[in-house]
């Protein structure tokens, strides 16, 4: 199974499940959790289903390519199923098996994980799912995001598709990964992955960077005071990304690090409570939907 | 009706592996006891969990509780006849509220009057009544560390319910947790079992179960994944290591345990030991295989959750997660090596220890300070003085090192392997493996004194440093892990006889860290107070022996030694040590109000004909000490007994707390300097003692 087969198999699957397919958010993030597929929709009482692709960057995590399995951006198939069903579990199964993985002869297991991201005020328990002693997936009920209690609880299911891919290839370095028939993962990403290293650890400018942050979090706070709630968010994860720039270039003390965390989780709050007095002015028009609890 | 076997199973999605025991005892608990109050007896009480089961097995527990007898109060006799001595409609409103004929009621008198009383006949609730009112608890009484809600539901769990089955004989027990209602249908194992199935009594669930792929005793699948495990070793002609931990790790994660063998390339077997076993054991959950002389096999067992269908893709799988990470490993590793571990000193400037703390190229020179203030109060000699600077200018170097940055948890241990393949003495070695040693309570101590006291100055200055920064420890709350440090500190000390004074050591660490000892002074005793409790607990010593033995941090090493002579005296109520121990609390108790610490006493001023003969006898008291042991517990003790009458003379006589400040203060720094001799042994106004006569 191609890479590219692996994506529209999930599409495919999560599809019949009375998903929206969504398309990757145009924002640069660290994880398909920040998209506002997951982020927003996570919140309030408002069924919602989504399944999307998510490219992720995280700068420190680059290699310059030269790494069998690492990369400053890769991506992130994302699920998100609010209310959590309860058959959430046989429903994630029944997607492995769409993509050829016969739970029979495999063994799969699900290993408790708390996770935990402060800078969104987020945090929720489940497990990493392992199929043959490999972490594939995080299994996730939200409890909380943007710091506000989640109810209806969502469960969030985040596949990692590259290392998947690769185990269902058999083999163990990007290079061989076959996106499709013709090219392989290294084909299509190893000069982009060569040069974003060299940016983001050698040539992001420092201050120029640091303006931006500023510039990228005075613009979020005056869209929020005009109640522009997903302009504003757009805007906490530019400035999300700009941090992880700083970072990787090094250019952070400890307390540097941990102001700017709270300058960013403290935006990403004031968002959440926006979006959630928002829709709820709206009446919730989610609840009026069909189906819909 | 007669005796049946009861099960309950609260089906759920997978737990954490370490919740599913403590949850089964906590279930068990809370039925048992509810039972019990219900009056129904029953026989053996089985609890059995899988990580999505937790299930509790009755055997014989009676159909129905017995018919009791129960009597109500009525109105008082006053109010129940009329002057005739007809029943009024009082008496006979009562009597019929109650079922009972109005001849039956019966009257008693008591301090408030007499009443009227209906013996009223109460049916035994069948067990199915009352487990219905039980069970709902039953389930909700695991203590879960975290609990989580899912979906519309608020009630909390530690993960979501899923089914709850509860059968007594044949007889379903209805009952409901939030919109979840019982009934007998199961489910089996998750890739062999069918989805649902139905359990037609009690008597079937373990069978059941077991023709569903499911393994529900726990303690049955233990021992089939160490017998499992152990011929598979056999097999490969070796043993399997850390048997125990990671039969209790794969325990919960399996319903349906098969064991079975991968290998990986012999040329990962040049790369440390420790690293190949972390990844097996810490990240894999996979029992490395060593021959019969110990050394490492290049295979390893991992346990699956299912039968042997596809035994060959899961290996396959397992071995290529496997290889994948040892080749970060031997990558790093060969990384690491290209330098000398003395040569990564300098990095460690580029390290932030604790932000306020300043790099770990700071935190090494405080160690090295420190270290040399210890090795002269430990008096030790110039070869393990020069080994205890050497290893504290080493000792965090390692965190430099790729493998520590990739393998957290092998840090002090990478340090000590590259230090002897630098050529480091293994003194010098040896204490960079064990600095961090104990992490837990109950983990080994350095083997050496060079380590230990690496390891004391090593924790010292976290906490006192990360104590400054306003990391104090509350309730659940500790960021810093400043109670294991601390307990780790008085562990090394009391357990490891080390003797340091720890106060001193940290008002020292203080000045290291240019910190304000005064503003932290207090929560720094508080956290030794109540770690030194727990580690003087461990060696069964009561609280109040344990108060007393903590009299003076400098004899803090002697304190369990002390502790077993002051047990050991008054449990044979020894004469001699109950006069000692009442004159020293009567002078310990007084002293608490004394204003200096002096304890020069000035004859001129004593009045009292008690008050030279207690000097003497103080006089005394310290010249014999001297000739004593400082470890000759029980003899000194014999000694302050000595002292005992002239104290008691002295207290049996004026007022101790002259009106003259003057006296008042001669007499208090005479108590005190006898106090001072007595805390050599204990603060003995601590103990609890026997009533006197």
């Amino acid at each position: 199974m191609t890479f590219q087969q692996l994506l529209l198999a999930l599409h495919g699957y999560w599809a019949e499940q009375g998903c929206v397919i969504e398309q990757p958010y145009d924002v640069e993030m660290g994880a398909g959790t920040m998209a506002p597929a997951t982020f927003f929709r996570a919140l309030g009482p408002e069924p919602y289903r989504v399944a999307y692709v998510q490219p992720s960057r995280r700068p420190t995590d680059g290699r310059y390519g030269d790494n069998p399995y690492r990369f400053q951006r890769y991506f992130q198939y994302q699920v998100l199923l609010k209310p959590s069903p309860d058959d959430a579990q046989e429903r994630y199964l029944e997607s492995l098996k769409a993509v050829g993985i016969d739970p029979q002869v495999h063994d799969i297991r699900f290993l408790e994980d708390e996770w935990d991201a402060p800078t969104l005020g987020a945090s929720g328990v489940g497990w990493e799912v392992w199929l043959d002693g490999m972490e594939i997936t995080q299994f996730t009920y939200f409890q909380q995001a943007g710091s506000i209690e989640c109810h209806p609880v969502c469960v969030e299911i985040t596949y990692g598709p590259e290392r998947l891919a690769m185990y269902l290839q058999g083999v163990d370095h990007y290079a061989q990964m076959k996106w499709n028939d013709e090219l392989t993962y290294a084909d299509i990403r190893q000069m982009e992955e060569r040069q974003a290293s060299t940016y983001n650890f050698e040539h992001a400018d420092v201050d120029r960077l640091w303006q931006l942050f500023c510039l990228f979090e005075e613009e979020s706070r005056s869209c929020l005071d005009r109640g522009l709630t997903w302009p504003a968010y757009d805007l906490v994860l530019k400035c999300s990304h700009t941090f992880n720039l700083l970072d990787a270039r090094g250019a952070l003390s400890v307390t540097e690090r941990m102001g700017v965390i709270d300058r960013v989780r403290r935006l990403a709050r004031a968002c959440a409570r926006a979006y959630v007095d928002q829709r709820e002015a709206l009446g919730f028009p989610l609840l009026r939907q069909p189906g819909a609890a | 009706m007669s005796q049946r076997t009861f099960v309950l199973e609260v089906g759920t999605e997978e737990l954490p592996t370490a919740w599913v025991e403590p949850a089964l005892d906590a279930i068990g608990e809370v039925l048992c006891r509810r039972l019990a109050d219900a009056g129904l007896a029953h026989g053996p009480v089985r609890t059995m969990g899988t990580p999505r089961r937790l299930a509790v097995l009755i055997e014989g527990l009676a159909g129905r509780q017995a018919d009791a007898m129960r009597e109500d109060r009525g109105p008082p006799r006053s109010a129940c006849f009329d002057g005739q001595g007809t029943p009024t409609k009082a008496l006979v409103g009562f009597a019929a509220s109650k079922g009972v004929p109005v001849e039956s009621i019966v009257f008693r008198a008591d301090a408030k009057g007499e009443y009227a009383y209906a013996r009223v006949h109460v049916p035994g609730r069948t067990a199915t009544e009352v487990l219905a009112d039980i069970l709902p608890d039953a389930v909700l009484a695991p203590p879960f560390p975290k609990t989580m809600r899912w979906g519309h539901r608020r009630v909390r769990y530690g993960r979501p319910i899923q089914w709850l089955l509860a059968l007594f004989g044949a007889e379903v027990v209805t009952f409901g947790v939030e919109d979840l209602v019982s009934g007998r249908v199961s489910r089996g194992h998750r890739f062999l079992g069918a989805p649902e199935f139905s359990i037609a009594s009690a008597d079937e669930y373990v069978a059941a179960l077991e023709a569903q792929y499911v393994m529900v005793d726990h303690r049955r699948r233990r021992a089939e994944i160490t017998r499992q495990v152990r011929e598979l070793a056999a097999g490969l002609g070796g043993t399997a290591l850390y048997e125990d931990d990671l039969v209790d790790e794969n325990l919960h994660l399996v319903e349906w345990p098969t064991a079975l063998v991968g290998s990986f390339p012999e040329t990962y077997l040049g790369i440390p030991h420790v690293v190949l076993t972390t990844v097996m054991r810490k990240h894999q959950r996979y029992f490395p295989v060593a021959d019969s002389s110990g050394c490492l096999l290049p295979y390893f067992i991992a346990v699956r959750n299912g039968g042997s269908e596809g035994t060959d893709t899961v290996r396959r799988g397992n071995e290529w997660v496997l290889v994948g990470r040892l080749e970060d490993g031997r990558f790093s590793f060969e990384q690491d090596r290209r330098q000398r571990l003395a040569d990564r000193v300098p990095q460690l400037g580029r390290i932030t220890f604790v932000e306020g703390l300043g790099t770990l190229d700071d935190k090494r020179r405080r160690l090295v300070r420190l270290g040399e203030a210890v090795a002269a109060e430990l008096g030790l000699g110039p070869s393990d003085s020069v080994a205890l600077a050497r290893a504290a200018e080493l000792c965090k170097a390692d965190l430099a090192c790729r493998l520590v940055i990739e393998f957290p948890s092998l840090q002090g241990i990478v340090g000590g392997l590259y230090a002897e393949a630098d050529g480091e003495p293994s003194l010098v070695a040896g204490a960079i493996r064990d600095h961090y040693l104990p992490v837990a309570v109950g983990d080994e101590l350095p083997e050496t004194v060079v380590g230990r006291a690496l390891s004391l100055v090593d924790k010292m200055d976290h906490v006192a440093g990360c104590l400054s920064l306003g990391f104090v420890p509350s309730g659940a709350g500790d960021p810093q892990g400043l109670r294991r440090r601390a307990q780790g500190m008085l562990s090394l000390v009391i357990d490891g006889r080390l003797p340091v004074d720890l106060v001193a050591l940290f008002e020292r660490a203080c000045v290291e860290l240019s910190i304000e000892a005064e503003g932290i002074r207090g929560e720094f005793m508080e956290l030794l107070e109540q770690r030194a409790h727990a580690v003087l607990e461990r060696h069964g010593l009561p609280r109040h022996v344990r108060e007393a033995v903590l009299c003076d941090w400098g004899l803090l090493h002697t304190a369990v030694e002390r502790g077993r002579v002051l047990e050991s005296m008054l449990a044979a109520r020894d004469a001699e040590f109950l006069d000692a121990a009442r004159a020293a609390t009567r002078a310990g108790n007084i002293v608490s109000k004394r204003e200096s610490d002096r304890i020069e006493v000035d004859p001129a001023l004593f009045e009292h004909p008690a008050e030279a003969p207690l000097l003497a006898a103080i006089r005394d008291l310290e010249s014999s000490l001297a000739t004593v042991s400082a470890d000759a517990f029980a003899e000194r003790v014999r000694l302050f007994a000595k002292v005992a009458p002239a104290i008691d003379a002295l207290f049996d006589g004026p007022m101790v707390m002259a009106e003259e400040p003057e006296l008042r203060a001669n007499r208090l720094a005479m108590l005190y300097r006898a106090h001072r001799l007595f805390c050599t042994v204990a603060e003995f106004s601590r103990l609890e003692l026997p009533e006197q006569g």
